[in-house]
């Protein structure tokens, strides 16, 4: 039950709470922490208040993609409704005059319809999860190319600016993303939190102690979409325009961001804590390669070297957790 | 086969249910439905789009298939296995640069081709498969990462400006009027069906095939018949990254130019391709699926594209296909049974 614990929050801090087998999170937490500290070397004059702006989609689409990892499933259509969702609000619903925070419910229901589907085919059609939802991103970017024949913006100070713009000392994007974790947190405080982890990690188990599975996992998977949809307005907010092209984007990088952050893609194993340090140390790789002045043709290589080693440090360690 | 006599009686009282079993059984073996849903939009074809009969039309089809057919081999052997290769567009980009760019701008010489085509990804695409076996990494992050790591090793090789040109025999592959040793067929056809005579019988006849499949239904008790279940993957996940090179080579004719998104469609195209195929994740499965499942797709695509339908309608309409040919064959066994 150890891997449960989400932190340190009780007791005494004692040294084996460090220890990176217990809290798999920590690999991606020192490595976002390292990559910080050498940006701020090599560009101390770094404008963190955009940085965090621009990094605050990523963090919640791995946050959105989470979910139904957790649960032993996985979804691809994380990334495209992060798109319709774009589209939608600053192509259909803010010229329509419901650019205001009624925007909201509507994209948020429409966000948990799609999770609803996916869940649904996953659970009831029982058919895999990875292809199941590979078949509902196509749909829905199919979609958004109907909807989005050109890129749509956004014009004048809309609350989504407000709320992914700099507030104050706030630096913009904190406030999304602080949004989603007390979201995440809210549900983790009731006994969703114990199912979720019980059925990613044996669902045979679960059936047999009597949890309702199918419903479980219905909702990590409308969840997961609930907060693509909060991704995607921070995308909106952040770029103040959307387009169908943004469809694919995130679909890849949001799940490596989960799987470094020690969230096992087989489920039951991990957290949210994980996979927003595991996105921070994508995001900082690229910012310190380009602060550091590498050929733009370099980035992918020493991206996906980075990417490999760390997930096979990760991985190194969880399975000498599994062996003792 | 102690059923059959039971089958029988159960045939005279409900002979529905006798024609739905074997049916479904004949269904496993060879993608029935797949080639129904073929001559039906091939009918639909003939009726909608005039002129679809001709000759270099039907031609036109196959290569886009063989296109997609090619880029799906590796896809195939890697998920008989049940993982998934996320590395192939990395990989058919770096296989384009190669051919135009690498081995004549280094003067790599004939064993250099050899050398850069087939070590490499051999290499790459092997530590892919060790690293996931060796340390139980998820196949779909690990190959992403390799992904991001041949896009770059494309990148880096010519100095990012990734726009390469095809040289003239390469174009001669797919062109739709080309002939192959007098035959009215272009070369890249017969490249398909050797490639996939060759996939399909080392697949279905040799020791090699064997283990594979083996390895794809269960792991541990592959290991229990003393398969070297590591080395399947280093070999599949070798494979399928040489496959994706030389499906790169081939893209790059077609498309006579290269750049570094010339793989991206590919990725969920082949994928496409092994599902509505039949192949399920860890097997059963093979390649001639594939084969049936690309040229699907791209007859469907054809026709609808031909009938004024939007890339979009495409892309929506290839996510129903997936959908509805998983639900007539891919449903997983339901949680109550394998309590």
């Amino acid at each position: 039950m150890t891997t449960i614990t989400s932190g340190p929050l009780s007791g005494t801090l004692r040294l084996s709470d460090l220890s990176l087998r217990r809290r798999p999170y920590l690999l991606a937490g020192g490595l976002s922490l390292l990559l910080l500290i050498a940006t701020v070397i090599v560009q101390p004059a770094t404008n963190w208040s955009g940085q965090i702006a621009a990094f605050a989609p990523l963090a919640i689409a791995a946050m959105a993609s989470t979910s139904s990892v957790l649960g032993g499933g996985i979804d691809l259509s994380i990334s495209p409704v992060m798109a319709l969702t774009g589209i939608l609000y600053a192509g259909y619903l803010f010229p329509a005059g419901l650019g205001g925070i009624e925007a909201l419910p509507i994209l948020v229901a429409l966000g948990a319809l799609v999770g609803l589907v996916n869940g649904f085919i996953v659970v009831k059609l029982r058919l895999s999860p990875l292809v199941a939802t590979l078949a509902v991103m196509f749909i829905v970017t199919g979609v958004n190319l109907r909807l989005a024949d050109r890129p749509f913006t956004v014009t004048g100070d809309t609350w989504l600016r407000v709320v992914s713009g700099p507030l104050g000392p706030i630096p913009g994007g904190l406030i999304s993303i602080v949004i989603v974790v007390l979201l995440w947190y809210a549900l983790m405080a009731t006994a969703y939190r114990r199912s979720i982890y019980a059925v990613g990690g044996n669902d045979a188990t679960a059936y047999s102690a009597g949890m309702r599975v199918a419903a479980i996992r219905i909702l990590s998977y409308v969840f997961g979409s609930v907060l693509a949809v909060f991704a995607g307005l921070s995308l909106v907010g952040l770029t103040s325009s959307a387009s169908a092209t943004t469809s694919s984007s995130y679909l890849l990088v949001a799940l490596a961001a989960v799987a470094i952050g020690g969230t096992s893609l087989l489920g039951g194993r991990g957290g949210v804590l994980g996979s927003i340090l595991g996105a921070a140390a994508l995001f900082l790789v690229q910012t310190l390669l380009s602060s550091l002045g590498v050929p733009g043709a370099a980035l992918p290589l020493i991206y996906g070297i980075v990417l490999a080693a760390a997930l096979v440090v990760g991985a190194a360690i969880a399975l000498r957790r599994t062996k003792r | 086969m102690t059923t059959t006599h039971t089958e029988d009686s159960v045939s005279t009282a409900q002979p529905a249910s006798s024609f739905r079993i074997t049916f479904s059984r004949a269904q496993q073996k060879f993608p029935i439905l797949q080639l129904l849903l073929i001559v039906v939009v091939l009918i639909l074809a003939f009726v909608t789009l005039p002129g679809f009969g001709s000759y270099y039309s039907i031609i036109s089809v196959l290569v886009l298939a063989a296109l997609v057919g090619i880029t799906a081999i590796g896809q195939t052997v890697v998920v008989l296995t049940g993982g998934f290769d996320l590395s192939v567009p990395g990989f058919i980009v770096l296989g384009a640069v190669s051919v135009s760019t690498i081995i004549g701008q280094l003067q790599l010489g004939p064993l250099g081709a050899v050398v850069m085509m087939l070590l490499v990804p051999a290499l790459l695409g092997g530590a892919a498969g060790w690293l996931c076996h060796r340390f139980q990494i998820s196949p779909i992050v690990m190959t992403l990462a390799m992904n991001s790591i041949a896009l770059g090793i494309a990148a880096v090789a010519t100095d990012g400006s990734v726009a390469a040109s095809a040289p003239d025999w390469l174009r001669g592959l797919s062109v739709p009027v080309g002939t192959t040793f007098g035959l009215p067929v272009p070369p890249i056809i017969v490249i398909w069906v050797g490639i996939g005579v060759l996939v399909t019988l080392v697949l279905a006849l040799t020791p090699a095939g064997r283990r594979l499949y083996a390895t794809g239904a269960n792991m541990r008790a592959a290991d229990n018949a003393l398969i070297r279940t590591r080395w399947v993957w280093v070999a599949v996940y070798a494979f399928s990254a040489i496959a994706s090179m030389v499906a790169g080579a081939l893209l790059l004719g077609f498309a006579g130019g290269a750049d570094l998104t010339l793989g991206n469609p590919y990725l969920f195209l082949g994928l496409a391709a092994v599902i509505v195929g039949g192949t399920v994740a860890g097997g059963p499965g093979d390649y001639i699926k594939t084969v049936i499942g690309a040229v699907l797709i791209t007859l469907v695509s054809t026709v609808f594209i031909g009938n004024g339908f939007t890339p979009a309608d495409r892309q929506i309409l290839l996510g129903v296909i997936i959908l509805v040919a998983m639900l007539v064959y891919g449903r997983e066994r339901s949680l109550r049974d394998r309590v």
